[in-house]
C-alpha cells in the first residue's frame, strides 16, 4: 500500500518536472522590446515610446500558439519626438504618471491566423483594465522569439479623454520583441 | 505666439460661453433683484460660468468612471473615501472636487450672509469648508509625506476668503471681479508653461466668467463676494494640481504663488481715496496681482512655449 502511494507520488513528481522542464521563458526588457505609439491630430502626428519595461514571454517552446506574455511598463520613461510634448504626456491630462506610474499587458490568448496569429489579452492603463486583441506575426522556438505587431487602441476607453475633438482618440502602436537565449 | 487656430479655439470653447453665461446671468439677475441682488447674482453668475465652459472643453469631468453615470452611491463612496485617506480602487484626482466645492463656497457664502445668521456661525463654516477643501485638495500622498500642509493649505484657503470677501465689500463695481479674474488669467498662464492645458482651461473659465460679470457690474455694481470666494479655494486647489500632476521646469515658487495670490488682494481694501483717479485704481490693482505675476514671470523664465 505505501509502495503503491510512493510510486504514485513519485510519478506524479517527474511529470510536473517533465512538464517545467518543456516550457521556454525569456525575460523582456527595455533592451529587447521595443513599443512605440503614434499620435495624431488634425494638423500633424507626433511619434514616441516607452524605453523601460520588465516582462516574460513563455511558451512550450515549439508553438506559438502556446504563448503567455507579461509586460510591466514604466510609464514614466515615457518619450516622444518633442520634449514638451513629453511633459505634457506625463501630466494629468494624459497619462497621469505621478498617480499611475505602470502599465501592464497580459496576454490570454494566442491564436494561428493565417500566416500570422490574433493575440489577445488585458492592458491596463490609467488604473483600468481593457481587452485588447490585434494581428501579430510571431516567429518562436527555443533558441529565441520574434514578435512584431501593429494596431491601434481608443485612448478614452482608459479613461484617457483630454483633448478630444483636438487630439484623435485612435493611437497606434507598435510593438517589436526579439529575445533569445 | 500660439498659431491662430489654438487661440480662435479658446476664445470660441472657453472665454466666449463662460463670458456670455456670466454676463447674462449676472446681467438679468441684477436687473430684476437690484442691488441687493448683486452678491448671489454675481455667485451664481460664476458658477454658470465655469459650468458653460466646461460644456464644450471637458476639462471637469462630472463622472468618476467616464463609462457609467455618475451616481449617487459612486459620488459618497468616494467623497468619504477622500475625506477619511482610504480612497477606493480607482480614486477620482483632487481636482475632480474643485466644482463641487464651489457650490458648496457659494452656499455657505451666501448663507452667512443673511441677516439672522450670526457672524461667528458664518465663520464657522466657513472654516469647515476651507478644513474640507484642504483634505480634499491636498494629494492624499502629500498629506501622508507631510502632515502639516494640510492645516496650512486650509488656514491659506481661510485667509484667502477673508482677503477676497473684504475686497468685495470695500471696493463695490468691477474692480474686484476685474483684480481675480485678471489673477485667473495670469495663472492660467503659469498652468500652460506647466504643460498643462486641462488646468490652464480650468484658471481661464473663472477668468472670462468674471469679466462677464465685471462688464455688467461696470454699470450696475454691487458687492460681488460671493463671487470671488470660490477662488479663495479653486487657486490654492490648482496649484495642489500643477504640482501633483505635471512634470515641467516651472519653479515650485511659481506654483505656490498662485495658490496664495488672493492674499495679495488685501491691498484692494485700501481707503477708498488710495483708489480714486486711474492711476492710482492701477497701481492698486498692479500690486494685487503682483504675486501672480512674479509666478508667470518665474515661469516664463524656466519654460520656453514652443507651438
Amino acid at each position: 500500500m505505501v509502495r503503491a502511494l510512493l510510486s504514485v507520488v513519485v510519478s506524479a513528481a517527474l511529470l510536473v518536472g517533465a512538464a517545467t522542464a518543456a516550457e521556454t521563458k525569456f525575460s523582456l526588457s527595455g533592451t529587447n522590446t521595443k513599443i512605440t505609439f503614434v499620435g495624431t491630430k488634425a494638423d500633424g502626428k507626433h511619434d514616441g515610446g516607452f524605453r523601460n519595461l520588465t516582462g516574460s514571454v513563455t511558451f512550450d517552446g515549439a508553438d506559438a500558439g502556446t504563448l503567455k506574455i507579461s509586460v510591466d511598463i514604466d510609464v514614466n520613461s515615457i518619450y516622444s519626438d518633442n520634449q514638451m510634448l513629453t511633459n505634457h504626456l506625463k501630466s494629468g491630462d494624459f497619462f497621469n504618471v505621478k498617480s499611475h506610474p505602470k502599465a501592464k499587458f497580459v496576454s490570454t490568448k494566442v491564436e494561428k491566423n493565417g500566416d500570422g496569429y490574433t493575440v489577445t489579452g488585458n492592458l491596463t492603463l490609467l488604473g483600468k483594465t481593457k481587452p485588447v486583441t490585434f494581428p501579430a506575426t510571431i516567429d518562436a522556438s527555443s533558441q529565441g522569439i520574434k514578435l512584431a505587431a501593429s494596431f491601434s487602441i481608443d485612448r478614452t476607453q482608459w479613461g484617457m479623454t483630454y483633448g478630444k475633438g483636438k487630439v484623435d482618440n485612435e493611437v497606434k502602436l507598435n510593438v517589436e520583441l526579439t529575445a533569445s537565449k | 505666439m500660439p498659431p491662430w487656430s489654438e487661440v480662435w479655439d479658446v476664445l470660441r470653447s472657453v472665454l466666449g460661453p463662460s463670458l456670455a453665461s456670466a454676463a447674462l446671468v449676472y446681467g438679468v439677475l441684477r436687473f430684476v433683484g437690484g442691488e441687493r441682488a448683486a452678491a448671489w447674482a454675481a455667485g451664481i453668475a460664476l458658477l454658470v460660468g465655469i459650468g458653460a465652459g466646461n460644456l464644450l472643453r471637458e476639462a471637469m469631468p462630472w463622472r468618476i468612471d467616464a463609462e457609467q453615470a455618475l451616481t449617487l452611491q459612486d459620488w459618497s463612496t468616494a467623497l468619504i473615501g477622500a475625506v477619511t485617506g482610504a480612497p477606493g480602487e480607482l480614486p477620482p484626482p483632487p481636482r475632480y472636487w474643485l466644482p463641487w466645492l464651489a457650490v458648496v463656497t457659494l452656499a455657505v457664502e451666501l448663507l452667512s450672509r443673511v441677516p439672522r445668521v450670526p457672524g461667528l456661525l458664518g465663520w464657522t463654516l466657513r472654516a469647515l469648508v476651507a478644513a474640507l477643501a484642504g483634505r480634499l485638495l491636498t494629494p492624499l500622498d502629500t498629506q501622508q509625506a507631510q502632515p502639516g500642509l494640510l492645516a496650512v493649505t486650509a488656514g491659506v484657503m481661510l485667509l484667502n476668503w477673508l482677503a477676497a470677501i473684504t475686497l468685495a465689500r470695500r471696493w463695490r463695481g468691477a474692480g474686484p471681479a476685474i483684480v481675480a479674474g485678471l489673477a485667473c488669467a495670469l495663472a492660467a498662464g503659469v498652468m500652460l508653461h506647466a504643460h498643462s492645458a486641462r488646468l490652464s482651461d480650468l484658471a481661464l473659465f473663472p477668468f472670462a466668467a468674471l469679466m462677464g460679470i465685471a462688464a455688467v457690474a461696470w454699470r450696475y455694481p454691487g458687492d460681488l463676494g460671493p463671487a470671488l470666494a470660490p477662488l479663495a479655494l479653486w487657486l490654492p486647489g490648482l496649484a495642489w494640481a500643477a504640482h501633483h500632476e505635471t512634470f515641467s521646469e516651472v519653479p515650485t515658487i511659481s506654483i505656490v504663488l498662485v495658490g496664495l495670490a488672493p492674499l495679495a488682494w488685501c491691498l484692494g481694501c485700501l481707503p477708498d481715496h488710495w483708489r480714486r483717479g486711474w492711476l492710482r485704481v492701477g497701481l492698486v490693482g498692479l500690486a494685487a496681482l503682483l504675486p501672480v505675476l512674479i509666478a508667470l514671470g518665474l515661469a516664463m523664465r524656466a519654460v520656453r512655449l514652443e507651438f
